[in-house]
């Protein structure tokens, strides 16, 4: 993955600053909205990368992306954007693999790691706050599709987080899954597993 | 892993898409996924998978790994979630050890007999071994040929969590006249390593009967198959109380011997003795907890006081983890005390050794202690202790008899690990 480039410290996440050194991709959803994207945010996306690799298409072509909303490549766009600055944080020298973290490190690599660490976790809680399980679900789709492995770990991880203490109801809904037992067939297995029944949250 | 071919229909939902929904569900703990099963029948086969298990061991390991890495101090006790004693024959009482939002009430057991193993004779079923989850047993056929002299025993692996067991082939004796002898079964499972199970058989061998043999069982290849070369042991070492840590199997002997045996470079290898005790001894706790073997003796007269002993993992020598003193235990719990007893018994106080519990996290690592009507634990680092749970006694009990020794109590934690 690119660690952190010049980056663009313009903070609206749409427009492409005019004028930057930059490159920037172009991008265009299911539902027509264009997005100018920096190089590097953009290669983010699996799917954009290997695009860009196998053809010597020009950059300045919009890539479509026929299975993509707008609202959610704006989402996913502010997403990469973050977790690049936050990436940067951490000196170049050392390696992003956790195994090769037993390698000598400095002070200050440990520090700026541990910091580093902290403000994705604050991210990650700031950036689902608001969003509702439907908005979630299509994130993940559009993160699936595009490719973002960063990106769809973590969402699988707060839908995990966000079911597991619900009832199986909760999780049929969630999933717009229709049960499939007749209630003889459920009432069996509730009984088989009754432990793991109690303590689960008021839907 | 990622399907990147969709069709550009906009029906295209998460729950169609199987892995997504594996990714996500291998990020949810166990005991949701069990109540999960219930959401439809794809999901139940999708969960009961042994495709599905590893997978979701394989994430959680590397959750591990990524804690441990980034000495990440553990927030959470170790994954020692309960532990079960045997009560009777046909009663288990399930101790949890984890603060459940629930703590105030009595929590349901995962079970509390054994008869999904087998529906005739639940009670001729004996807990043998655990194992991070997975257990080994043992059952005795009846006799029911009046030529067949010996009794013939059945073992099976279970999952107490998903119910599921599976029996072991039996293992062949290697010439038709000669019975074989089986001196102890050990299961070895180490799921951080592979979600695969071996279980160590620990068998009299062809060349005479001063050597021993072992075989190993593989959950890969359903076969048993002869490990390494015939062994000579000391006359007294107890194979069926194995206890398998880091990848080997170690027994020990009442008079100090102390053997192991390494699965991998498949050898069997002696420990040093164990250390001798003063006075005479009362009991010994032999285990493990979190990749460490323990060993308590409890002897001579001063039995407040004893040492937990810790082995080095390069097996060089037996030194002392933690250094305990139940007085203010006695003091705060006046029933151990056996009036009817002199002072200087051994046995004048009761209380046995449960487990001993190392945590990660070293403030947590703690003794658990059967006392009377009760399980206590006591923490090694600044020697608080607390009440963990009551045993109500059941029919002929008193309440001041102690109802089992730590042979009754294993160790539990919830795994969708395939048997």
């Amino acid at each position: 993955m690119a660690n952190g480039e010049n980056q663009n410290p313009n903070p609206n996440p749409i427009e492409a600053t005019p004028g930057a050194a930059a490159r920037t991709i172009t991008l265009k959803t299911a539902d027509g909205e264009i997005f100018e994207v920096e190089e590097a945010v953009a290669m983010e996306f699996g799917t954009v990368k290997s695009f860009f690799e196998d053809d010597a298409v020009s950059a300045t072509k919009p890539m479509p992306l026929p299975n993509v909303s707008g609202s959610a490549l704006s989402r996913v766009i502010t997403y990469c954007r973050r977790s690049l600055e936050i990436r940067s944080m951490i000196p170049p020298a050392t390696s992003e693999d956790a195994t090769a973290a037993e390698a000598v490190q400095g002070e200050g690599d440990l520090e700026a790691e541990k910091a580093a660490k902290q403000e994705r976790k604050e991210f990650e809680a700031e950036f689902l706050k608001d969003e509702s399980n439907e908005d979630v679900k299509e994130l993940i789709l559009a993160a699936n599709y595009l490719n973002i492995k960063e990106l769809l770990d973590f969402l699988c991880r707060s839908v995990a987080l966000r079911i597991q203490n619900k009832s199986v109801e909760y999780a049929r809904k969630f999933f717009g899954i229709e049960g499939d037992y007749t209630p003889e067939e459920e009432a069996q297995i509730r009984q088989e597993y009754a432990w793991a029944f109690e303590g689960v949250d008021e839907d | 892993m990622l399907t990147t071919n969709y069709g550009s229909s906009s029906a295209e939902t998460v729950a169609n898409n199987e892995d997504l929904v594996t990714q996500i569900l291998i990020r949810v703990p166990v005991k949701p996924l069990l109540r999960f099963k219930c959401v439809s029948k794809h999901w139940l086969s999708l969960i009961s998978s042994s495709h599905f298990y590893h997978h979701h061991n394989h994430n959680h390991n590397q959750n591990q790994n990524q804690n441990q890495n980034q000495n990440q101090k553990q927030n959470h006790p170790t994954s020692l979630s309960a532990v079960i004693l045997r009560r009777n024959p046909s009663l288990f009482q399930f101790v949890p050890l984890k603060p459940t939002k629930t703590t105030t009430t009595t929590t349901t057991p995962p079970f509390t007999s054994l008869h999904f193993i087998n529906q005739n004779s639940p009670s001729n079923i004996k807990i043998l071994h655990s194992c991070h989850g997975l257990f080994l047993c043992r059952s005795v056929q009846e006799k029911n040929n009046i030529l067949n002299q010996n009794n013939r025993h059945c073992y099976y692996v279970c999952n107490f969590t998903t119910k599921q067991s599976t029996t072991l082939p039996s293992i062949n004796s290697f010439s038709p006249n000669e019975p074989i002898s089986i001196f102890g079964l050990t299961l070895a499972f180490e799921p951080s390593k592979s979600p695969h199970y071996q279980v160590v058989c620990v068998r009299s061998s062809k060349v005479s009967m001063y050597y021993y043999q072992i075989e190993v069982y593989s959950s890969k290849t359903r076969t048993w198959r002869t490990s390494g070369s015939p062994f000579v042991a000391p006359f007294d070492i107890v194979f069926d109380n194995g206890v398998f840590c880091n990848g080997a199997v170690h027994w020990i002997s009442p008079s100090g011997s102390a053997l192991y045996y390494d699965i991998e470079r498949e050898r069997v290898e002696k420990m040093p003795r164990l250390v001798e005790s003063w006075g005479k001894r009362r009991s010994r706790y032999f285990g493990e907890s979190n990749g460490h073997l323990h060993l308590v003796d409890i002897c001579g007269v001063r039995t407040t006081k004893f040492k937990v002993f810790e082995m080095e993992r390069d097996y060089s020598k037996w030194f002392v983890k933690y250094e305990v003193d139940l007085d203010e235990i006695v003091a705060t719990f006046p029933e151990m005390v056996r009036d009817s007893l002199d002072p200087c018994d051994s046995y004048y106080y009761a209380f046995v050794i449960v487990f001993v519990v190392r945590n990660e996290n070293e403030e947590e690592s703690s003794l658990l202690l059967h006392i009377p009507g009760k399980i206590i634990s006591y923490n090694f680092r600044d020697k608080s202790f607390k009440k963990v749970c009551d045993l109500t006694p059941i029919r002929n009990e008193t309440k001041s008899s102690l109802q089992f020794g730590w042979l009754d109590a294993y160790q539990f934690v919830e795994t969708l690990a395939c048997v």
